[in-house]
């Protein structure tokens, strides 16, 4: 099966909660929790690398970020794209090499590439034809009809709801499989997403202002959980600044972990198959 | 080093190697074993020379530290260790380790690990002295104690330092007797030496006599737990309780873009 049609069966079979990942370890953690579907955050991809979400990391980077989260899981990934990376033709090679790199799905945005300001978001839009071609070329591009494409609009903070309102209609007129509103921070204005976009179409819900339940009770196909790399350097500064203090963590839990870990990262499989095939006689010794 | 001993935490990625020079340290190490986690394998030798590459080069660039990193085995025989030390100090890294197993490798902690016989290890070392052009710290890791017990690894790591190592770093210490015969045996007798564990806290090892000493699962465990916790979290209570306050904070995500936006 495709991952484009594994995705779309997940969409299909109701309600999607997709906790935001950045790499291999934490897809991993994602999947062994019982979800079917994790996303992979840009900007956390970014952050990995050591840049702010600015598109100063290469197209190549991003790309083997999503080869690698997609070949660690069996679930399904859906991928931000940013804006496309440049105007169609980058368009349609990202949609050609994020199917090739295994993700069911992407989405792609309204902004202009690359981003003028990493403080304010959605300042740059592309006029709403250039946006509709981009999304035009993505869904001519894909080779899997089932590979999902989610247009993201940035349209709400600078504008406000009249305009993502029209954006939202022409995305979804170009064909897309589901839309995305971005700066969703008020519950007045979830409460608007989900009676005039969610009510209207596949939409999906980038954010916490209610538990998942919730928003699926609302109406989305999708709530994304994001901000897992923010817990993760919290939890890794918490580690750092324990050691500054004189408190490094307690060996027993530190071995507990190493099992854990490993057996997560599929340990136990490397072992089976040097059995099978003998690519080391460990008894040797 | 030259200025007493050094205490590197270890990271996977540049985002952690910032935070690690962020909250005070003077080193970091770059571990393959979060490396492989971070590309979603296990540390058996199935993540290549150029992915390792690739990682300490966003992590080199990621920080003024000097990083220490490891080289694994080297990514083959003699020659390839050659390659491997010139593109680990291009990378910009200040010091490696190269180990004494037999290539594909496995993590240090981990059972089925072989060695090579110590002339081909000594031939290897030789190879990365000659290979380094520009001060790079090398260090010589051997994996024989679970394979061959602590007489063959005094034997290798007094070879090793003969053959002009910078340190030596037995990997494998389980327990704090091992620790001890690790101190008494080789750091007391004379050996700069490296140590890699929480078996004894940095002050002690310190004490012992190490010159170094590398926490190499610190930023794995960490990401771990708390990731664990919190896909828990939002499976079990639809919520990532501390994600969901950090939305609410913006601080801490101001943090972190402060972090990535800092000039190097």
């Amino acid at each position: 099966m495709s991952a484009g049609r594994k995705l779309r069966e997940q969409l299909s079979s109701g309600f999607v909660v997709a906790p935001s990942v950045y790499d291999g370890l934490t897809a991993l953690i994602a999947q062994r929790a019982g979800f079917g579907v994790c996303h992979l955050s840009g900007e956390a991809t970014a952050a990995q690398l050591g840049f702010p979400d600015v598109h100063l990391t290469g197209f190549s980077e991003v790309v083997d970020n999503v080869r690698y989260v997609s070949e660690a899981v069996r679930i399904s990934v859906i991928a931000d794209a940013d804006s496309g990376f440049g105007n169609v033709h980058n368009v349609a090679r990202t949609v050609r090499e994020y199917e090739a790199a295994g993700a069911g799905g992407l989405h792609l945005s309204d902004e202009t590439f690359p981003r003028h300001s990493a403080a304010n978001r959605g300042e740059h839009l592309l006029p709403i034809d250039a946006a509709s071609d981009n999304l035009r070329a993505a869904l001519d591009t894909r080779s899997d009809p089932d590979f999902v494409i989610i247009a993201r609009t940035y349209a709400m903070a600078p504008h406000g709801w009249n305009d993502t309102l029209e954006r939202v209609a022409a995305y979804r007129g170009a064909g897309v499989d589901l839309v995305f509103v971005d700066g969703i921070e008020a519950m007045a204005d979830l409460a608007r997403y989900a009676a005039d976009v969610a009510s209207a179409g596949p939409t999906l819900y980038n954010g916490a202002l209610v538990p998942t339940e919730q928003v699926g009770e609302l109406g989305f196909s999708v709530n994304i959980a994001g901000g897992g790399h923010v817990l993760s350097y919290l939890a890794v500064r918490d580690a750092l600044l324990r050691v500054r203090t004189g408190s490094t963590a307690e060996p027993a839990r530190n071995e507990l972990r190493f099992g854990d870990i490993t057996s997560l990262l599929g340990l136990d499989e490397v072992y089976a198959l040097e059995a099978r095939y003998a690519t080391t006689s460990t008894e040797e010794r | 080093l030259e200025q007493g001993f050094v205490l590197a935490p270890g990271v996977y990625n540049a985002l952690f190697a910032k935070l690690v020079e962020q909250t005070g340290f003077s080193a970091v190490y770059m571990t393959g074993f979060g490396t492989a986690a971070r590309y979603g394998y296990p540390d058996t030798g199935l993540i290549t020379q150029t992915e390792m590459l690739a990682n300490l080069r966003a992590i080199c660039s990621a920080t003024r530290l000097p990083v220490i990193a490891d080289a694994d085995t080297g990514y083959g025989n003699a020659v390839n260790v050659t390659r491997t030390v010139r593109l680990w100090e291009g990378a910009g890294a200040a010091a490696l380790h190269l180990e004494d197993q037999v290539f594909p490798k496995k993590c240090g902690f981990m059972r089925g690990k072989q060695v090579i016989p110590l002339e081909e290890a000594l031939a290897k070392l030789r190879a990365a002295l000659d290979a380094r052009a520009d001060g790079l710290v090398i260090i010589a890791r051997t994996d024989a104690l679970a394979v061959n017990g602590w007489d063959d690894v005094i034997t290798r790591s007094h070879a090793y330092r003969d053959a002009g190592a910078d340190l030596v770093f037995v990997d494998g210490i389980r327990s704090r007797d091992d620790l001890a015969i690790y101190s008494k045996d080789l750091v007391q007798a004379g050996l700069p030496c490296l140590y890699n564990g929480v078996l004894a806290e940095p002050h002690e090892v310190e004490q012992f006599g190490f010159k170094m000493q590398i926490l190499a699962g610190l930023a794995l465990a960490a990401v771990y737990e708390s990731a664990t916790a919190a896909m828990r979290a939002l499976r079990e209570d639809g919520a990532i309780g501390r994600v969901t306050a950090c939305y609410d904070e913006p601080p801490e995500r101001e943090g972190i873009n402060e972090l990535l936006s800092s000039a190097q």
